[in-house]
């Protein structure tokens, strides 16, 4: 009866982990889905869009710029899927070169709006923008009209939106979806002639010479808002603004994230290959690590028992005090560097010698301990039959240490699953080396660290049940 | 030295703690070739010493043994070569728990008389059968009963095919009920002849199967003689008393 519950048992947790991997491949699964477009631009379309936010820009730019939005063309030459449900059009410009006619007459326009502003003041009038502007518009106009024209090629991202944002800057409704068009403040500052460098000019312009005198007119903001305003100025922010709901920002944000971070450029090759690499560095030095400690459990237990083997005794007690007694990361380091990089040896097999020697001296205290536990009367029944000291321990003390021991073994494999970890100090390229390489191409920080964390415990989890499966069974077997 | 002469033992010492205690204290006797002899005596007499010092389980600290004519407590002698022809049966019966009971009993003659896995085997499962236990060979100890389990422990000795069998306390662990398969088991062995030395506190035992008794007290031999002389004649005080509380 209690061996079928126990089974019950058993069967529920597998399911349970089954249930977990199901969900967690669902939840990839739909990310990857949800990370496509839903218009699909071309050439032609994605024109229709272009305009419709170039219709925007000058609403933002104001007015007597106008003309110069005007003046420009933009032509979409082609789209390309980005990164989640962003597109990229490639585009040509053509526009006037106004940041130019700007520097060229820099000197005049403020000295005529200065001469402009005293002559007013003098008059006793009310100086303001407007009133600069309307005086600085029949110089700059026909400037403008004659200025040469500039050309060249730029990218536009265009993101897909699950809801229309409160703030409509830079959003576009097309064919049932909306779209944010991303401008940085250069591609408009390139697209329109280098409209936003002449804005920044004026505004870090402190004081012009009139006259052989330096002026101050920091305080005169009147000259510089109509200078600006002559050229159809003012500040916009092309900044990406985040206006969708709360959470489904949040989701979206997840799953462009996922999509970065894993799936373009098959990045999560890098966690899969990682992996392999972890648990190859594991396994084999768990090898070596199981091999190494036997043997000096049975060196310290023969030295315990018998009082032979004083200078390997001695040996042993000093590597076990040493590895114990220092940290992983240190002795991985010097191991390498100090040690088996000067020899020639690789960075996998060295990473595998070092875990084996760490891994060896926590084996040796287990398995000693295991050895210690076996009944003495087991060496003296093995003994009295004609065995020797040798095949004692080999036929009848190390197996049954060996049982008692299991899960501790398993224990310590792993805790030296999660100790490789560091391995990533050398350059060997584990699972760690792998979410910090995506870490490091995508700058995100969030999506390749929880990635490596949860592989490394689904593993550790599936290891445990394993560990629990293996100690249930060695417990039936003796009863 | 007379061939009838199975095991020497010449003044055998055995010391702990620099001499403070002596749990031998100059112990002397001879087994002859087909001898059942009992050693009897309060606990921490010396008995279970003397026996295991016998195949070398206790390293004595003075004195010498002679198995078989050779002098066994020589550094320079294989002891595991000597070993084999002894056989022993503990009082814990440690049987290894980790094999069943036939691999139990074919592990040692594999691995040290060279016979073949089927021929020790075949050796195992006939012993098995003399003792009604051919059917638990694929049992693990644990399943075992303390008495089938000592069973065993004697036939695993027995498969190595022993000159001579020590018994340490062989029936002290077990349950009444079950002390008596384990010496009928005993005494068929001494019918057919086989030289044994028991530590007992079965004094019926001792009476009935064994030829001779040695009666031990604080590592000395204090008695020695036929059950009669031992049982119904002591001459020592300190036996006399010691039966009287036994009996």
């Amino acid at each position: 009866m209690k061996s079928k519950n126990e089974k019950k048992k058993l069967l529920i947790e597998i399911a349970v982990i089954a249930l977990a991997i199901v969900i967690f491949a669902v939840v990839v699964m739909v990310d990857t889905f949800k990370a496509q477009p839903s218009v699909e631009l071309n050439v032609e379309s994605a024109q229709t869009v272009l305009k419709k936010t170039g219709e925007k820009i000058p609403l933002t730019v104001a007015y007597t710029a106008n003309f110069v939005i005007e003046e420009t063309q933009i032509k979409v030459t082609g789209v390309e899927a980005g990164e989640g449900r962003e597109q990229i059009l490639h585009c040509t410009y053509s526009t006037i070169d106004v940041f130019n006619v700007y520097k060229a007459n820099k000197e005049m326009l403020f000295n005529d709006a200065y001469a402009f502003y005293l002559e007013e003041k003098a008059a006793g009038n009310m100086v303001n923008a407007t009133k600069v502007r309307q005086h600085l518009d029949k110089t700059i106009t026909p400037l403008l009209e004659n200025a040469p024209r500039i050309e060249g090629e730029y990218d536009v991202l265009v993101y897909e939106l699950e809801s229309a944002p409160q703030d409509d800057a830079f959003v576009v409704h097309y064919d049932d979806t909306v779209l944010r068009v991303y401008l940085s403040n250069e591609m408009v500052d390139t697209v329109y002639g280098g409209l936003v460098s002449v804005g920044k000019d004026i505004k870090n312009t402190k004081t012009l010479s009139y006259e052989g005198k330096t002026i101050d007119i920091e305080k005169i903001n009147t000259l510089r808002t109509g200078i600006s305003d002559c050229f159809g100025l003012q500040n916009f922010s092309s900044a990406k603004p985040d206006t969708s709901p709360y959470f489904l920002g949040l989701w979206n944000d997840f799953c462009d994230d996922f999509y970065l971070n894993f799936i373009k450029g098959a990045k999560w090759t890098y966690l899969a290959k990682g992996l392999v690499t972890t648990l190859e560095i594991t396994l084999l030095a768990a090898l070596f690590g199981v091999l190494l400690g036997f043997v000096c459990a049975i060196i310290r237990v023969t030295h315990d028992k018998t009082g032979k083997m004083m200078i390997p005794d001695q040996i042993v007690r000093a590597y076990l005090a040493i590895i114990r007694g220092t940290p992983v990361m240190i002795q991985l380091l010097i191991i390498y560097f100090v040690i088996l990089l000067p020899a020639g040896v690789a960075k996998f097999p060295s990473a595998v010698i070092c875990f084996a020697l760490n891994s060896g001296a926590y084996v040796a205290e287990i398995v000693r301990g295991g050895i210690m536990s076996v009944d003495n009367g087991q060496i003296e029944a093995g003994r009295s039959l004609g065995l020797n000291y040798i095949q004692t321990m080999y036929h009848i003390v190390v197996p049954q240490a060996f049982k008692a021991v299991l899960p501790s073994l398993a224990n310590e494999f792993i805790t030296l699953l999660k100790e490789s970890s560091v391995a990533f100090y050398i350059g060997v390229a584990d699972l760690t080396q792998g979410g910090l390489k995506i870490r490091s191409i995508t700058y995100s920080n969030f999506m390749p660290l929880i990635a490596v964390a949860v592989i490394y415990f689904i593993i550790v989890m599936i290891l445990t049940k394993l560990v629990k499966i293996l100690e249930r069974r060695l417990r039936k077997d003796e009863r | 030295m007379n061939d009838n002469v199975m095991i020497q033992v010449e003044d055998l010492k055995k010391h702990y703690l620099d001499g403070q205690v002596r749990a031998l204290d100059g112990v002397s006797v001879s087994i002859n070739k087909g001898d059942v002899v009992a050693i009897i005596g309060p606990s921490g007499s010396g008995k279970s010493t003397l026996l295991r010092s016998l195949n070398l389980l206790e390293e004595p600290t003075d004195g010498h043994i002679y198995f078989e004519g050779v002098d066994i407590t020589d550094k320079k002698v294989n002891i595991n070569i000597h070993r084999q022809k002894m056989g022993m049966v503990f009082q814990q019966f440690n049987l290894f728990p980790h094999m069943t009971v036939l691999k139990n009993m074919t592990l040692a003659p594999v691995k040290l008389l060279k016979i073949s896995e089927a021929q020790a085997k075949e050796r195992a499962l006939k012993l098995l059968e003399r003792v009604g236990l051919a059917d638990r060979a694929a049992s693990y100890p644990a399943q075992l009963s303390g008495g089938q389990k000592q069973r065993v422990a004697i036939m695993r000795a027995l498969c190595m095919q022993p000159t001579v069998m020590l018994f340490d306390e062989p029936t002290s662990a077990l349950d009444p009920e079950m002390v008596g398969e384990v010496l009928d088991v005993m005494k068929e062995l001494a019918r057919e002849g086989m030289t044994m030395a028991v530590v007992t506190h079965e004094m019926g035992f001792a009476r009935e199967v064994a030829n001779r008794v040695i009666f031990m007290e604080n590592g000395k031999i204090v008695e020695e003689g036929s059950p009669s002389e031992i049982f119904d004649h002591p001459k020592s005080e300190r036996l006399q008393s010691f039966l009287a509380k036994v009996l």
